[in-house]
């Protein structure tokens, strides 16, 4: 017990993240979680987040959709959480949670099914590998030093691996990994290892420069206005006038392109009719199931 | 170095820059009209992708012309190379033995194969078996820098070295010292390991690696026309084919001069 105590006070956001993952677990039924449960306690959906939940994109990183998944991301937390709150401090390791479970929402956000709940901290535990690549990468003067670097060599492994794995197995959602993986390493390199040394012209440059790519993925992924299933969203909430009729215009001319097959052949979106498409439509709202 | 590099950092961020006024450019003409939003996305879209590919097509083709691409390429297959064509029965045989009879020089032989095909960690702790076995034996420690450079751990490396090389100053035909010269420049201390650097050239003669380590270390300390002088000779045409690593710091002579050649300018 004191041993497991004197570990908890070494990295203490990262067994407060393993509290948070295993009380959440508690109030979502850790073996049978409903996918509604999940959504009542903050999993992330793009179309929610671009319906004003924009909290989803944090909170989805510290729920679990069933035990196995509750354990392999403890068991990874467990592993990687205290050598990288070790090495860049507890406030650091806090940011850097936060800041690539954002990351990874934001990469499910955009890329996602709108209505498909995403939930789980892999997002985040690849934001710290990122980190921990930045860490290694430090070390070296040269490419050749890091790819040089058998740690570095393994951990790339480590990551390649769990990316195809994400490929091969259903319902994983690669792209919040390759999202906080990202902003991993690129908070890591750009912040926590650069605002250690005395700031320089180019270390501020590309410090604005990723603040400012983060908030446009940031903005992207909760407006993305040329995307129909945002668009169709709108369009039911407007009320009637140009404006709805102009959003009406908008998601045809979006989703005639981006899914053609489900699309009337006579349909012309310029001139279409609302009797027309009403069935179709009428469907898409019912398969989207948007919330009243 | 840095002349150079600054204008390439300002031209790749004013190309992030870019991208991230997209979704705000697309939020300004999507509160005016919605269609006109669209349309646009799809043009910019359609032209974007044909650029990225082009983009591709010029990028792939230019990372082939650039040295250090297809060196690396092929010291990669080299390396791999000697991994996979390495007999392995010599490994299995001297672990079996090793059931038998527990010699240092079995650990230490053990030790250097498995170096040889990647397997670091079984390395360390045959090499430190046979370090305990028989402390103070050359040929142990520098294996085990070794082991210890490929995790990153600098500076119990360097001490590891400077043991080796009060030893044997001549091991490895120099290498030792060579790693060590190295390994201090790396950890910051610039003049020392320039000193380092200078002493194996004078004792052992140079190679491409060592010439190119040590131009860095003359840039380092201020000698820019010693340092390009280095590269030059790290640069040079070779006779005979080059072996994977040769070829390798040849390639990267090459980039380093080309990069260097402003301070010549501001130099002269």
């Amino acid at each position: 017990m004191n041993e497991l105590l004197d570990r908890a006070f070494e990295a203490p956001v990262t067994y407060l993240v393993a509290v948070a993952y295993l009380t959440l677990a508690f109030f979502t039924d850790p073996f049978n979680p409903t996918p509604e449960a999940l959504v009542a306690y903050g999993a992330l959906r793009s179309i929610d987040a671009w319906d004003g939940e924009s909290w989803r994109l944090l909170s989805y990183a510290f729920l679990h959709g069933g035990i196995i998944h509750l354990l392999v991301n403890l068991m990874s937390l467990m592993q990687i959480g205290p050598v990288v709150e070790r090495s860049m401090g507890s406030v650091r390791f806090a940011v850097l949670y936060i800041v690539t479970a954002i990351g990874g929402g934001i990469f499910g956000c955009l890329f996602n099914h709108p209505l498909a709940p995403m939930v789980g901290g892999s997002g985040a535990l690849f934001g710290m590998m990122g980190a921990l690549l930045a860490l290694i990468a430090r070390g070296g003067r040269h490419a050749g030093d890091f790819f040089g670097n058998h740690a570095a060599r393994s951990l790339m492994g480590n990551i390649g691996v769990n990316l195809v794995l994400g490929w091969l197995i259903p319902f994983v959602s690669n792209a919040g990994h390759i999202g906080g993986l990202i902003t991993g390493g690129l908070l890591t390199s750009c912040f926590f290892i650069a605002g250690r040394s005395a700031p320089t012209a180019t270390l501020r440059t590309v410090q604005a420069t990723a603040c400012a790519l983060f908030l446009a993925g940031l903005a992207s992924a909760l407006l993305p206005v040329t995307r129909f299933d945002y668009l169709l969203l709108q369009w039911d909430r407007c009320e009637k006038g140009p404006r709805r009729d102009e959003l009406r215009a908008a998601f045809w001319r979006a989703f005639l392109i981006t899914q053609p097959a489900q699309t009337p052949a006579s349909f012309d979106a310029t001139v279409g009719d609302d009797d027309e498409t009403a069935g179709v439509v009428d469907e898409l709202k019912k398969a989207r199931s948007f919330k009243d | 170095m840095h002349n150079v590099r600054y204008p390439l950092v300002i031209l790749g961020c004013s190309a992030l820059w870019l991208l991230a006024c997209w979704p705000v450019l697309l939020w300004l003409i999507y509160c005016s009209t919605a269609v006109a939003a669209v349309e646009f996305t799809q043009q910019v879209g359609a032209i974007g992708t044909s650029v990225l590919l082009w983009g591709f097509l010029l990028l792939a083709i230019g990372a082939m012309v650039f040295p250090p691409i297809p060196a690396g390429i092929r010291l990669s297959f080299a390396r791999l190379r000697l991994m996979l064509t390495t007999d392995r029965s010599t490994l299995m045989r001297n672990l079996f033995e090793l059931r038998h009879i527990e010699t240092p020089a079995r650990h230490l032989e053990i030790g250097r194969l498995a170096l040889q095909f990647g397997d670091h960690a079984q390395a360390a702790f045959h090499l430190q078996r046979a370090n305990d076995l028989e402390p103070g034996n050359p040929a142990t420690l520098y294996l085990i820098a070794q082991v210890q450079l490929s995790y990153s751990l600098r500076p119990a490396a360097q001490q590891t070295l400077a043991q080796v090389v009060q030893l044997a100053p001549d091991h490895g035909f120099g290498d030792a010292l060579l790693l060590l010269g190295r390994t201090t420049f790396q950890l910051g201390d610039k003049a020392a390991g320039l000193v380092l650097l200078r002493r194996h050239e004078r004792t052992h003669g140079g190679n491409r690696k060592s010439h190119c380590w040590l131009a860095e270390a003359l840039k380092a300390n201020g000698e820019h026309e010693a340092a390009r002088q280095a590269w030059r000779s790290a640069a040079e045409p070779a006779q005979q084919r080059l072996t994977a690593e040769e070829n390798w710091y040849r390639a990267t002579a090459r980039v380093a001069l080309f990069f260097n050649r402003g301070s010549r300018v501001a130099a002269q």
